[in-house]
C-alpha cells in the first residue's frame, strides 16, 4: 500500500503518523520525497530514525535486480507460445501468440475482428483445456456463432458444450468496469499461480468503444466542464490553478487509457498471459507533405502536397505503443476474403501478410499466404 | 499493482478531497475485507459508502455457453417477409441493436413501421404481442400508413383463426383489432439532437411504467446528428453514449432496439461511394447493419452488412399497400 501506515515500520506509531498527515505526508512517496531535516522537525525523530524509516521503505518497496541468467531462464520457463488455430496466421506471426505480450487485431467496421476474436477463443479453449477470457466492451460476443465454428470442426456435443464452458465472457458497459474486471482477475489470477497456468489468453473486444465517451471532452466543450467544476470546487479554498490543473487531468480519457495500459502491462508480465486487444481503423483523409508509404494510396496534388487515404487505428498516438504486434486485418475484393497484415511489430517483419477466409467455420486460412 | 482511485467515477470534487487526504490508491480506502479505519471514517463522512462499494463492484461473468442458451431461447420479431427473416436469422433480435440503413426511399420508415406492428401479434400466433415506442426525428411517421398495415395483420390473423380453429386463437383475435394496434405504438416526436438525448435517456423510466414495450424504433437516428452539431468529435461522443443507452435498455428491459441511418457520400481520392453516415466509429458501435435499398419495378433489397452470427447475404423484398412482403417471384 502507498499511504503509509503502523505496520510498515515500528517507528512509525500513531503519533507520529498524525504529526506527518497534518503536514499532508501520505505516502511512502511523500516521505521519501521530503527533506531530512524537516521530516525530524515534523516528527521529532533523531536522524538515524528517520535513515532507517526510509531505507526499510525502499527495501520493501523498490524492485530489486535479478542475475540476467536467472532472468532469461525464468521467462523460458514460464513463456508460451499459444497457436491462434489459423494455420496462415500462425505461421505469420511466429508459430502464435507469445505469452507476456500485448497484441492488437486493427480493422475498419466489417473487417472480421470479432470473427478472429471467436474462432481464437473457440480454438484455444479446445486446443488447450484452458479458460479463456473474453471481455465484451458492445455486447458483440455471440454464443451461437461460436458453438457454430465448433460444431463445423465435427466435434461431440458434450464437447462443444465444454469447451464452450471455458469461454468465460465478461460483458462491461464502460471503461471504469474494465478496472474492477481487471484487477478481480489479477487477484484470481495471483491465487492459482502456482505452477500452472489456467488462464493464458484475454481478449478485448472492443477497446476503443470504452474510449469514445472521452471524446472531445478537452476541447471545445471541456472548457465549459472546467468551468463548471471551478465553479463548484470554489467551496474548497484552493488556489485555482491547482483545481485548474487537477481537473485538465481527471477530465481527459488519457489518464485511464495510461492506467489500462499499466494494468494490462503488468498482468501480461505477471502471470504470463497474452492480451489480445481489438482496435478500429479509421480511414482519414489527410492532407500531407510527404508521401506515405507503400500500403496507403496516395494521388499528388497541386505543388508537392499529396492527400493520403490512409487508415490508422483509433485512439490517438497515446495507444500506438503500447501492443508490441499490431495486425491489420481488411477485406479484399470479395466478402468471404480477408489479408491480414502484420502493422507494427518489435519481433516480426512488417512486410509479412497472410490470407484467410471467414465463413461457416469461422476464420480460417487460405492457401496463398507469402 | 494497486487501483488509483482516480480509476473510479468519481466527481472531480471528491477525487480532490481524496488526493487532499492522501488518499492514492483504492487499497488504502479498501483492503478487500473492508474500508480500513480512516478510510472508513472518511468515506462515511462523504456518505459515498455505497456509492464506491457499487462503483469497485466486479462485472459478473458468463460461460460462452449460458449466453448461447440465452439468444437460443430469445424472441425475434418477424418483418413478414420470409427472405429478410431468414437473412436475420429468424427476425429482429430482441434484446439487440439492429441497424437499418439506406438511401431516401429505400423502405426504411416503412420497415420500422412494419416492425410496429408486427411486434403485437397475439402470441398464439408465434408473436409477441408486446407494444412499441416510436420515436420519430424526421417526421417521418404516417399514422394512416400505420392504419394500412394495421389491417392487414389482423385481416391476415383472423385468416390463420379461422383456418386453424384452435380456442386460444379464438380468443385471442377478439382483442387484437386495428385500434388496439394503432394503441400500443407509443409516439415521441423530437425537432433536434437534444430533444432526441432527452428522449432515449428517459426511455428507462418510460418502459418501468409500460412493461408490454417490447420493441424501441428510433427513425431516423442519424437526422439530428447530421445538422447543428458541428463539432464532429462532440458528435461521435454523444451518438457513442447514445448507442450504450440504448444497448443497456435493451438488455435491462429485453426489448428490440431499431435505429434507422442515412447514407453519405465518402470522398476518397479519386473516387467517391456511398456509405452509411455518421462515420467509422458509429459503424463500429453497431453490432447488426442492415442496408435497404431501392431496386427498379417495386423490389427493395436488404444486404446484411455487418453481424457477428450470419455471414454477409441478401435478400429481396417489397412494399405493398398492406406492407412488407415477400417477393413473389424471386429474381436470381
Amino acid at each position: 500500500m502507498a499511504r503509509l501506515c503502523t505496520q510498515m515500520n515500528p517507528l512509525l506509531e500513531e503519533r507520529v503518523l498524525k504529526r506527518l498527515h497534518q503536514r499532508k505526508i501520505f505516502t511512502i512517496v511523500d516521505i521519501l520525497q521530503e527533506n531530512a531535516d524537516k521530516l525530524i522537525q515534523i516528527t521529532k525523530l533523531s536522524y538515524k530514525e528517520i535513515l532507517q524509516i526510509r531505507q526499510n521503505i525502499i527495501a520493501n518497496y523498490s524492485a530489486f535486480p535479478v542475475k540476467g541468467i536467472d532472468a532469461y531462464n525464468e521467462i523460458l520457463s514460464n513463456t508460451a507460445l499459444i497457436p491462434s488455430g489459423i494455420e496462415s496466421l500462425d505461421a505469420m506471426i511466429g508459430g502464435g501468440f507469445l505469452t507476456g505480450k500485448i497484441y492488437e487485431v486493427c480493422g475498419s467496421s466489417g473487417s472480421g475482428k470479432t470473427q478472429l476474436c471467436l474462432t481464437v477463443s473457440a480454438h484455444i479453449a479446445h486446443d488447450f483445456k484452458q479458460e479463456v477470457h473474453y471481455i465484451d466492451t458492445k455486447t458483440d460476443f455471440s454464443g451461437k456463432r461460436v458453438q457454430e465454428v465448433l460444431e463445423s470442426k465435427g466435434y461431440h456435443d458434450e464437447v462443444i458444450g465444454a469447451v464452450m464452458e471455458r469461454i468465460r465472457v465478461t460483458r462491461i458497459k464502460d471503461v471504469y468496469e474494465l478496472f474492477s474486471f481487471l484487477q478481480h482477475l489479477k487477484t484470481s489470477l495471483h491465487h492459482d499461480q502456482d505452477g500452472h497456468h489456467s488462464v493464458r489468453i484475454i481478449i478485448l473486444d472492443s477497446l476503443p468503444a470504452l474510449f469514445f465517451p472521452f471524446l472531445g471532452k478537452n476541447l471545445n466543450d471541456g472548457k465549459i466542464s472546467l468551468f463548471f467544476h471551478c465553479k463548484r470546487m470554489s467551496t474548497y479554498e484552493l488556489p485555482s490553478y491547482t483545481v485548474l490543473y487537477v481537473m485538465i487531468h481527471l477530465l481527459s480519457g488519457l489518464t485511464l487509457m495510461n492506467q489500462m495500459a499499466n494494468t494490462m502491462k503488468y498482468i501480461v508480465t505477471e502471470y504470463h498471459v497474452t492480451f489480445l486487444v481489438v482496435n478500429l481503423a479509421m480511414q482519414l483523409l489527410e492532407e500531407e507533405n510527404v508521401a506515405g508509404d507503400g500500403s496507403n494510396e496516395c494521388i499528388p496534388q497541386d505543388g508537392n502536397l499529396v492527400i493520403c487515404d490512409t487508415m490508422k487505428p483509433a485512439l490517438g498516438k497515446y495507444w500506438l505503443d503500447i501492443p508490441c504486434t499490431r495486425l491489420f486485418i481488411h477485406k479484399i475484393n470479395s466478402t468471404e476474403r480477408r489479408q491480414i497484415a502484420v502493422m507494427k511489430s518489435t519481433s516480426l517483419s512488417t512486410k509479412k501478410r497472410c490470407k484467410v477466409l471467414i465463413n461457416q467455420k469461422g476464420v480460417i486460412s487460405a492457401l496463398g499466404s507469402e | 499493482m494497486l487501483r488509483a482511485v482516480t480509476s473510479l467515477p468519481l466527481p472531480g470534487s471528491l477525487h480532490l478531497r481524496l488526493r487532499e487526504t492522501g488518499f492514492v490508491y483504492y487499497e488504502d480506502l479498501c483492503d478487500g475485507k473492508g474500508y480500513g479505519p480512516e478510510g472508513n471514517k472518511l468515506v462515511k463522512q462523504w456518505g459515498i459508502d455505497e456509492q464506491l462499494k457499487r462503483l469497485a463492484s466486479v462485472p459478473p461473468t458468463k460461460s460462452a455457453l449460458d449466453i448461447w442458451q440465452e439468444e437460443c431461447t430469445s424472441p425475434h420479431i418477424v418483418t413478414f417477409s420470409k427472405a429478410v427473416d431468414d437473412l436475420l436469422d429468424g427476425g429482429i433480435v430482441v434484446g439487440e441493436i439492429t441497424e437499418l440503413c439506406g438511401a431516401p426511399g429505400s423502405g426504411k420508415t416503412q420497415m420500422s413501421l412494419q416492425v410496429c406492428v408486427d411486434v403485437q401479434i397475439p402470441r398464439s400466433f408465434g408473436g409477441l404481442e408486446g407494444e412499441a415506442l416510436f420515436i420519430d426525428t424526421s417526421s417521418g411517421f404516417t399514422p394512416a400508413r400505420l392504419k394500412e398495415m394495421a389491417e392487414a395483420c389482423v385481416d391476415h390473423c383472423q385468416l390463420v383463426a379461422f383456418h386453424q380453429d384452435q380456442e386460444d386463437m379464438g380468443q385471442q383475435i377478439e382483442n387484437f383489432t386495428v385500434d388496439a394496434v394503432m394503441q400500443g405504438v407509443y409516439y415521441v416526436a423530437t425537432h433536434d439532437y437534444v430533444e432526441l438525448l432527452a428522449a432515449i435517456y428517459s426511455i428507462n423510466d418510460f418502459l418501468h411504467q409500460k412493461r408490454q414495450v417490447r420493441l424501441v424504433a428510433v427513425d431516423s437516428l442519424a437526422f439530428p446528428f447530421r445538422n447543428g452539431i458541428l463539432n464532429s468529435l462532440l458528435r461521435t461522443r454523444l451518438l457513442c453514449d447514445v448507442m450504450q443507452e440504448l444497448r443497456m435498455v435493451a438488455v435491462k428491459h429485453n426489448v428490440a432496439v431499431l435505429v434507422t441511418n442515412q447514407l453519405t457520400t465518402k470522398i476518397g481520392p479519386g473516387n467517391s461511394h456511398l456509405v452509411p453516415a455518421l462515420g467509422d466509429s458509429f459503424g463500429h458501435y453497431s453490432n447488426q447493419r442492415l442496408m435497404l435499398g431501392n431496386l427498379q419495378r417495386g423490389r427493395y433489397a436488404a444486404v446484411l452488412f455487418k453481424s457477428t452470427r450470419r455471414q454477409q447475404s441478401s435478400a429481396e423484398f417489397q412494399i405493398l399497400k398492406s406492407g412488407i412482403r415477400d417477393c413473389s417471384v424471386s429474381v436470381k
